[in-house]
């Protein structure tokens, strides 16, 4: 039987987080697990992928036992009791594991959809393993289809395109206003958590953080943290006509930015345009500062109706997503069939021509002087294209039988090979690590840049 | 015009209008690939255009830009290109909803209001002419392709003041690049329009007979070119950027257009290709 794709796990939807982490493997445990999957009977490849919101195993092996085998060294790998995980695991086989691994690496299984950090980790996941030797050509045929599935879900929908997370969406405005956030000034006004993150986003992009927060000691050492400046907030007119960016969060009651201080600032900053955001609740800036020209200001509800019309948006670029991946699994599956007749039928191809050739030569012997130069040609010829023809009703019945799903096109491959006594070379899967690992690069390059990590928001929002 | 040429204009004008299409359904859709089909439209379409003007040529035995509307054809193409280089150097394929309808609009008016007579005037075969035409033609195009980024700006500015954060909002291109190429290429129109009333006043010394007549066409230009000046130096001292810039940018294209399509009709001018 040939091994197939198997996928054993749980995911968010699977399972709640007090489970996931109980079988989440650390990087230590990777390769000591990995070595116990491909020592299973009958599995030939191992790789897993083990994050905040998934626990899954993939191998390559027998589809009748494998599954449970995997599920069964999950329990004795964290040492929990029997069945304990049974209602949580998903265990698919074939086509289902396929379409389970394109969809995860594009994104589309993940909390917030179209996240980026997920086609990362099934690289990382892949590239351990194959530093453990586990890897082989089912997996290298898979995981290199998986990326070049992702790279096409990212150039042909726009499902990773815009901010769904209100820290990011803010970078997303900005960068509407600047180009480049690269060398701007950010001024971060009080230090709280949705700030920070907002700011981190900033800093990633290259824009130079300076901090004012009511507590010089802990504005410095956040400015330090990001390699930024500290100064004091009641700096801050002077600071207004300097920054490009303003972030503010502090739980002062009033105004902190008024009307006034900004009308003052405008005029020294020459109309160069001044984004503020103001994460605060109550707010910190008055919404009239946004009366000058080149001022925009957006509040907490402006940036969460944009994710929202985001969130709305990526939903329905997820349709076509998954459009794309269900076309990718039938196109994968069919390659994969058509590929699983060519052993045989090169096998069966060569013993025919072996015989043929031997046969024909012995004739000649036979013949010795008799025969010209070109009638011993002919009779080798004639030799090849009796084989030819006798094979060649039987060639395209193969290759009928392989394009179809019918199991039973694999009874019809064991009959031949039993019927000629058929060695069959060990099956080469076309694509080696450095290819899978390269068209894996060429997914994260259609990312862009986007560094957005929703999942942190996210986190935070549940920690709260 | 023979048919080979009007056949290539015409086909040319069908691009135009394809990337037009293009360009505008790249704006309002989440469709990347329909700004690379906009450019690779208006790429075959600058081409035909290209190669129309070059067989009018050689029917002709001289540049065929002896009238105002011919000029216009001229300024489409010229048009067409500035953005496609705009584009390519700003990554800034959402001008292209606003640039490409002004190529399409030039063309189709050069077209509808006819051709040139079968003979160079005299006049226009002044070593001059050649270069007086080709910077006032390179200016205006720059100008023409700096009106339509302002408008690009002026839209962009309201959707983000609005909060409008939609499709079009995020295929336009950001407000600091819009600002950065209005400016860039009214410093290049502006070198390039002083040059050619430099030009344009040797050429007038050569058949008028004296540099500066106060021909209403040279007065109009005079007085834009004072626009524009004023533009950059209000950028210089005063920074007026953004929707100062573009306000005072659309001013000046509308004054440059008015003095081309507007001063035939209502004043007497030496100026221009129908006078004899």
């Amino acid at each position: 039987v040939s091994p197939r794709l198997i996928c054993v796990g749980v995911n968010h939807r699977r399972a709640p987080v007090e489970l996931r982490e109980r079988i989440a493997f650390t990087v230590e445990q990777v390769g000591e697990a990995l070595l116990a999957m491909k020592g299973l009977e009958g599995v030939s490849e191992a790789m897993l992928l083990s994050t905040c919101n998934r626990v899954e195993l993939y191998a390559a092996g027998d589809p009748d036992t494998t599954p449970y085998r995997l599920g069964g060294l999950l329990h004795r790998f964290h040492d929990l009791e029997e069945g304990v995980l049974d209602e949580h695991l998903f265990r698919l086989v074939g086509e289902d594991a396929v379409s389970h691994l394109f969809r995860v690496a594009s994104s589309l299984d993940a909390i917030v959809i179209g996240e980026p950090q997920i086609l990362g980790q099934v690289k990382d996941g892949f590239f351990r393993a194959a530093g453990q030797g586990t890897t082989g050509p089912v997996l290298n045929k898979t995981l290199h289809r998986a990326f070049s599935v992702a790279k096409r879900v990212r150039t042909e929908t726009r499902i990773a395109s815009s901010a769904v997370s209100v820290s990011y969406a803010g970078v997303e405005l900005g960068r509407k206003i600047f180009g480049d956030i690269a060398g701007r000034e950010c001024l971060l006004v009080g230090a709280g958590d949705m700030a920070e993150l907002a700011a981190r986003h900033f800093v990633e992009r290259g824009a130079r953080l300076i901090v004012a927060n009511r507590s010089f000691a802990r504005g410095h050492r956040l400015a330090e943290a990001f390699g930024g400046l500290a100064r004091e907030l009641s700096e801050l007119p002077q600071l207004l006509e300097e920054v490009d960016i303003v972030l503010c969060s502090t739980s002062a009651p009033g105004f902190v930015i008024t009307r006034d201080m900004m009308k003052m600032a405008v005029k020294r900053r020459r109309y160069r345009p001044l984004f503020l955001i103001d994460i605060a609740v109550p707010r910190d800036i008055d919404p009239r500062a946004a009366d000058f020209e080149g001022v925009y200001v957006y509040d907490v509800d402006d940036l969460q109706q944009v994710v929202e019309e985001n969130i709305e948006q990526r939903r329905n670029e997820a349709d076509r997503a998954e459009d794309i991946v269900r076309d990718e699994v039938l196109k994968f599956a069919r390659v994969t069939r058509e590929q699983r007749a060519v052993p045989t039928i090169r096998a069966l191809r060569e013993a025919m021509l072996q015989v043929a050739i031997a046969e024909a030569d012995k004739t000649l012997v036979i013949l010795g002087d008799q025969a010209s130069e070109k009638q011993k040609k002919s009779v080798q010829a004639m030799a090849k294209a009796i084989v030819n023809k006798v094979l060649h009703e039987p060639i395209t019945r193969l290759k009928e039988q392989s394009a179809r799903a019918d199991p039973a096109s694999a009874d019809l491959f064991a009959a031949v090979q039993d019927l000629f006594q058929l060695e069959l070379d060990e099956e080469t899967g076309g694509a080696d690590t450095a290819a899978v690992l390269r068209e894996a690069e060429a997914a994260e390059d259609a990312l862009g840049d986007l560094l957005e990590n929703p999942e942190r928001e996210y986190r935070l929002a549940v920690a709260e | 015009m023979d048919t080979l040429a009007l056949t290539l204009l015409v086909s040319a004008l069908a691009s135009y209008a394809g990337a037009t299409a293009a360009y505008l359904a790249h704006v309002l859709s989440k469709r990347p690939i329909l700004a690379t089909i906009g450019a690779r439209v208006l790429f075959v379409g600058l081409c035909l255009h290209g190669v129309g003007k070059g067989v009018r040529f050689t029917e002709l035995g001289f540049v065929p830009v002896t009238n105002p509307n011919e000029a216009m054809n001229l300024l489409a193409l010229v048009i067409g290109i500035v953005f496609l280089w705009v584009s390519r150097r700003y990554a800034v394929p959402g001008l292209g909803a606003f640039a490409t309808p002004l190529t399409l609009v030039t063309l189709a008016a050069s077209l509808a209001f006819g051709d040139s007579q079968g003979a160079i005037p005299d006049a226009l075969r002044s070593a001059w002419f050649p270069i007086h035409l080709t910077l006032a033609i390179g200016a205006n195009a720059l100008f023409a392709v700096a009106a339509m980024a302002s408008v690009a700006y002026l839209v962009q500015e309201r959707l983000l003041r609005k909060k409008k954060i939609g499709t079009a909002f995020r295929n336009l291109p950001p407000l600091h690049v819009l600002d950065e190429i209005v400016h860039r290429l009214i410093v290049v129109g502006w070198l390039l329009m002083t040059a050619g009333m430099v030009a344009g006043a040797f050429f007038a010394k050569q058949q008028w007979g004296a540099y500066w007549s106060w021909d209403p066409r040279q007065t109009w230009s005079l007085l834009t070119w004072f626009l524009f000046t004023a533009i950059l130096h209000a950028r210089l001292t005063a920074g007026w950027r953004g929707r100062h810039a573009a306000y005072l940018t659309l001013l000046a294209v509308g004054l440059v257009l008015l003095g081309l399509a507007g001063l035939d009709l209502f004043t007497v001018t030496r100026h221009g290709g129908d006078y004899q």
